[in-house]
């Protein structure tokens, strides 16, 4: 498990540098233009990085059996935060989307605040259910409403991108968990049919996406613009890039190339090379993410490092695939690596909990103490959550 | 919730250490270590959870699969196709415009000047205070600020042009309001100092080139080459730059310039040719007139004017009248300017002899149907004296020991009918009617001048050719070409297209000529400084197919020195009014005695010495 540790500390250094430095490059062109400073966007990536250091460090630090105690808590929070910013007047309007709320010059979005905090709370509800899980009532009920209920919250933003990827984290740590996927059919097939209706009548720019998406790039001044900006970009690049610096999309021809599409500008400068580094360094990350789930010491621990590897690396997969046109277009950023406040530093916190888990030794894993025997492997149904805990002594 | 309460209890009493980072722990550490997972475990994932989470991440993982596929489809195999459309969005090709070379007159004096100047426009799609653009450019324009905020709201084109050639201190004062959505063009535009002088000649020249005159037919060689600069813009069209001035560049090239022309054109001698036809214009009330000088050794052409003139600088408010260069694109029937050719020819072949007497009917020759007349009745004259005294009948006889095949070869041999191939656009053959065509009259009206038409250029040269010792020369306009670093390219040398005559009778003709001034029709012409010699001709304009007694072409052809000529000098007068004069001794030989004498004193040919009296001088031919 030390091993795992320092390989994800490692990419998720690698990442981060790798982030750095091409944030600075992407958005000094833009940052000037509009703020008349080069370095606007880096200093404020400086500023969240140290902010997301300091959340990694507690999320690594602070055991996440404490943590996840409070689990109702947590999940009361992310709906809270969620809600909250679909109130006008509180959450910030951009774009004519609610997605952010504004704390002086800073912004903050809820929804990425929502990804840790509902890992944890689902991982920790989960745990509490055990066996209930694979019931109906007790255990996919509540379960499929808590993760729709979060989901909605961020479709209604509307930001069906960070939707649907909360949807997939949120189902797959319920799937991993045990809920029966049989139950969810008859819902998805009332509820899928439903979202894309209404997604579809609704939401005109969501069909703009599609449509551009179907149709190539037939319009690239219109709708199709920024994923044709970015292709030109990672065309541009070639194998090796056109050097550090020097790409050209960041000379406001791609919009939000330190943002979304920061995989593109990575692609321009540092070419092939540099993507499938990236893409090598998030495919390691979730490797290494899964045998941490694999060999975590518990249940609450495997759920947790199940979510959080699949929120780096579903994430990282959706926003590559957007980039390299394998998608539409969503408002995904590359974790990590792109600008983006509030994303960067609850990806980090995330990851610390990640590295948290991976702290804990799994079973066997523990360097036994001389006269110690090492504790028998056990199953015990009254062992199901973290509230029977304190039945068990810990010399029993 | 009780049961979390009563967690919290068991929970804190041992240090909650954190499990990793723990280095090799002693014995009691270890064990609360383990005691803390173990009190914290909530049972081991069994493997169904992991093969599900299994079945989750590796599909994933697979996916990562699909994306490098996809990167490599995008960064290898389509990297061209996207490349080259980043790059026509980014980089774009300034052209730079290359001066039109100039064009110098034989004495040095620059004809033409390329002045830096440049196009305003404005942007329609990117202007966005057209109030502001009008109240700020109309001064600057000098035009009218409500007309030019009309414009601005012109609908169609996306690019309206607002002024052409501004000066440049205007378009840079221009550039400082930076104004958006206003542009600019740099450009050179045409400018000609001398305005109306030698306007046939050097033609005029637009954006497009050369236009007319020399300007036109040089136009490949005067048009220059324009160079380009390659900048990279943003998306906001803004290039590339490290500061204002230093934009980088990602290619370019130094426009180069047309090359320098230098005409055989005399300004000088131009302008003394075109005073003279002014002020014939004036006297005579013509219709039109033209002066050609040429230069008899080495057919350069010294001075080539038409009247009337326009100034080139105004090209668009000229009249065709006015643009029409008479001097090679006009045919007239010489009349007897003619006559000496036929002389020439029959003194060249021995069919006549100088002293040779010919019976000139005593002023009426009547041929059966038709009689020839001259204009003072003789009778017997010398071969010297019919054309000295330019009788008609003496010059048909002398054309009927020619022949026809005689005046035929004489037509031919002198160039008429055929182009000089002077390098001037437009220019006519004349008309000469093909020997199979001849009628009984055409062998004896061709040596009288008619039934053939000439362009002033093609008698001039011709005449060059009789005097120069009989070798007919190409009739040529440029003295010099010189590439952009001083380099000749062309120097102006006699180009022989046949001899005609041999030197001693082009000797004989001359002193002929030199008596037609001295004691015949063409009087007028004589001068204190320089012997000159020459030949009137007054031709009836052919008006709806009949010679008409109202409107005639009065000419004179001299030239000077006599012993050694240097400067041929035809006028010929279109039309002069009837009732002014019209004979070409009288409207033309006082021009063409005041353009030889000005011509040969700019050449510096010494003037004879002036003691001598005008009869001395001829009596020694």
């Amino acid at each position: 498990m030390d091993a795992h540790r320092r390989t994800l500390l490692l990419l998720t250094g690698l990442l981060l540098a790798l982030g750095l430095t091409m944030v600075y490059s992407a958005s000094f062109v833009f940052a000037e233009k509009k703020f008349g400073s080069p370095t606007f966007f880096l200093e404020r990536h400086c500023v969240y990085l140290l902010a997301g250091c300091f959340a990694m460090t507690v999320g690594a630090l602070w055991d996440y059996h404490r943590l996840a105690r409070w689990w109702p808590w947590l999940l009361a929070l992310a709906i809270v935060v969620l809600a909250g910013v679909l109130v006008p007047g509180v959450g910030e309007r951009i774009n004519g989307a609610r997605r952010w709320y504004r704390l002086g010059s800073f912004t903050f979005q809820p929804s990425e605040m929502a990804k840790p905090l509902l890992i944890i709370g689902l991982a920790g509800w989960a745990v509490t259910r055990r066996e209930k899980l694979r019931t109906f009532w007790r255990g996919f009920v509540p379960g499929a409403l808590l993760v729709g209920g979060a989901v909605a919250l961020v479709a209604l933003e509307p930001d069906l991108g960070t939707g649907l990827l909360l949807f997939s984290i949120l189902g797959s740590m319920l799937f991993v968990a045990g809920v029966r996927l049989i139950y969810a059919i008859p819902a998805l097939g009332v509820a899928l049919p439903a979202a894309a209706f209404l997604a579809w009548s609704r939401l005109e720019y969501i069909q703009n996406r599609i449509i551009q998406f179907v149709g190539g790039n037939e319009d690239p001044l219109g709708h199709g613009y920024q994923i044709t900006q970015a292709l030109m970009a990672q065309g541009s690049g070639g194998v090796w890039g056109v050097g550090l610096g020097q790409g050209a999309a960041k000379l406001l021809y791609l919009p939000e190339a330190h943002n979304d599409f920061i995989l593109a500008l990575i692609g321009e400068e540092l070419g092939l090379a540099g993507t499938l580094a990236v893409i090598a360094c998030f495919a390691l990350f979730v490797w290494t993410g899964w045998r941490v789930a694999c060999l975590a010491p518990d249940r609450l621990g495997a759920l947790i490092a199940h979510g959080v590897t699949l929120l780096v690396g579903l994430q990282a997969a959706i926003n590559i695939a957007v980039v390299t046109r394998t998608m539409p277009t969503k408002g995904i950023s590359l974790p990590l690596v792109s600008y983006g406040g509030s994303s960067l530093v609850f990806t980090m916190l995330a990851i610390g909990l990640l590295l948290n888990v991976a702290a804990h030794p799994a079973r066997g894993t523990v360097p036994a103490a001389p006269g110690v025997p090492p504790p028998a492997r056990r199953e015990h149904p009254s062992l199901a959550g973290l509230p029977v805990l304190n039945t068990t002594s810990p010399t029993a | 919730m009780q049961a979390t309460h009563g967690n919290r209890h068991v929970h804190e009493e041992p240090a909650p250490l954190p499990a990793h980072d723990t280095p090799p722990a002693p014995p009691s550490l270890a064990a609360a270590a383990e005691a803390c997972c173990q009190h914290a475990r909530d049972g081991a994932p069994d493997r169904g959870a992991r093969i599900r989470s299994g079945l989750v991440i590796i599909p994933l993982v697979v996916a990562y699969g699909i994306l490098v596929g996809r990167s490599i489809q995008i960064h290898v195999d389509d990297a061209e196709e996207w490349s080259a459309m980043a790059e026509r969005q980014r980089v774009s090709r300034q052209r730079q415009p290359a001066p039109r070379g100039s064009i110098f007159g034989a004495d040095g004096t620059a004809l033409v000047a390329s002045m830096p100047c440049f196009t305003v426009f404005a942007d329609l799609k990117t202007l966005r205070d057209k109030d502001e653009a009008a109240e700020k450019l109309a001064p600057l324009l000098d035009l009218e600020r409500a007309a030019l905020r009309k414009r601005l709201d012109r609908e169609g084109p996306r690019v309206v042009t607002l002024a052409r050639h501004v000066e440049h201190d205007t378009g840079e004062a221009i550039r400082k309001l930076k104004l958006r959505g206003i542009g600019m063009d740099e450009e050179f535009h045409r400018e000609y100092p001398l305005e109306e002088l030698a306007c046939h000649v050097i033609g005029w020249a637009n954006v497009d080139g050369g236009r007319d005159g020399v300007e036109l037919r040089f136009d490949a060689l005067l048009r220059g080459v324009p160079g380009f600069q390659t900048v990279e813009r943003d998306a906001a069209r803004r290039p590339l730059a490290l500061s204002d001035d230093n934009i980088y560049l990602a290619g370019s090239a130094e426009p180069r310039s047309g090359l320098k022309m230098t005409l055989t054109l005399h300004p000088g001698i131009q302008h003394a040719a075109e005073e003279e036809l002014d002020k014939i214009m004036e006297k005579f009330k013509a219709r039109g007139a033209t002066c050609v000088v040429l230069d008899c050794e080495t057919g350069a052409v010294v001075a080539l004017a038409c009247r009337p003139a326009y100034n080139l600088n105004e090209p668009s408010k000229v009249t065709d009248e006015q643009r029409r260069k008479r001097a090679v694109s006009d045919c007239y029937e010489p009349g007897s300017t003619f006559k000496t050719f036929i002389a020439a020819m029959a003194l060249e072949k021995k069919l006549a002899r100088r002293n040779e007497m010919f019976f000139c009917e005593n002023g009426a020759w009547r041929l059966g149907y038709r009689t020839l007349h001259d204009a003072h009745a003789y009778g017997s004259l010398s071969f010297d004296d019919v054309i000295i005294h330019s009788s008609n009948i003496g010059a048909a006889k002398i054309g009927l020991r020619l022949g026809r095949d005689g005046v035929w070869e004489t037509v031919k041999a002198f160039g008429f009918g055929e182009r000089t191939r002077i390098d001037l656009p437009g220019e006519a053959k004349g008309i000469v009617r093909p020997l199979e065509k001849w009628t009984k009259d055409s062998l004896l009206s061709i040596p009288m001048g008619q039934e053939i038409a000439v362009t002033p250029l093609q008698l001039a040269t011709a005449y060059a050719a009789m005097l120069n010792g009989g070798m007919l020369l190409r009739p040529q306009l440029v003295a010099k070409i010189e590439d952009r670093n001083g380099e000749t390219l062309f120097q102006l040398q006699p180009e022989p297209v046949r001899r005609v005559l041999s030197p001693a009778t082009s000797k004989a003709m001359r002193e002929i000529l030199s008596q037609v001034v001295g004691e015949g029709t063409g009087k007028s012409a004589q001068c204190e400084e320089y012997d000159i010699g020459g030949k009137t001709g007054t031709a009836q304009k052919v008006i709806d197919g009949l010679y008409s007694h109202e409107k005639y072409v009065g000419s004179f052809c001299g030239f000077a020195p006599v012993d050694r000529p240097r400067l041929v000098c035809l006028v010929a007068v279109d039309e002069p009014l009837k009732s002014l004069g019209y004979y070409g001794g009288t409207v033309g030989a006082p021009a063409v005695k005041e353009v030889l004498r000005r011509g040969l004193l700019a050449m510096g040919v010494p003037p004879k010495a002036k003691k001598q009296a005008p009869d001395a001088a001829h009596n020694s031919n």
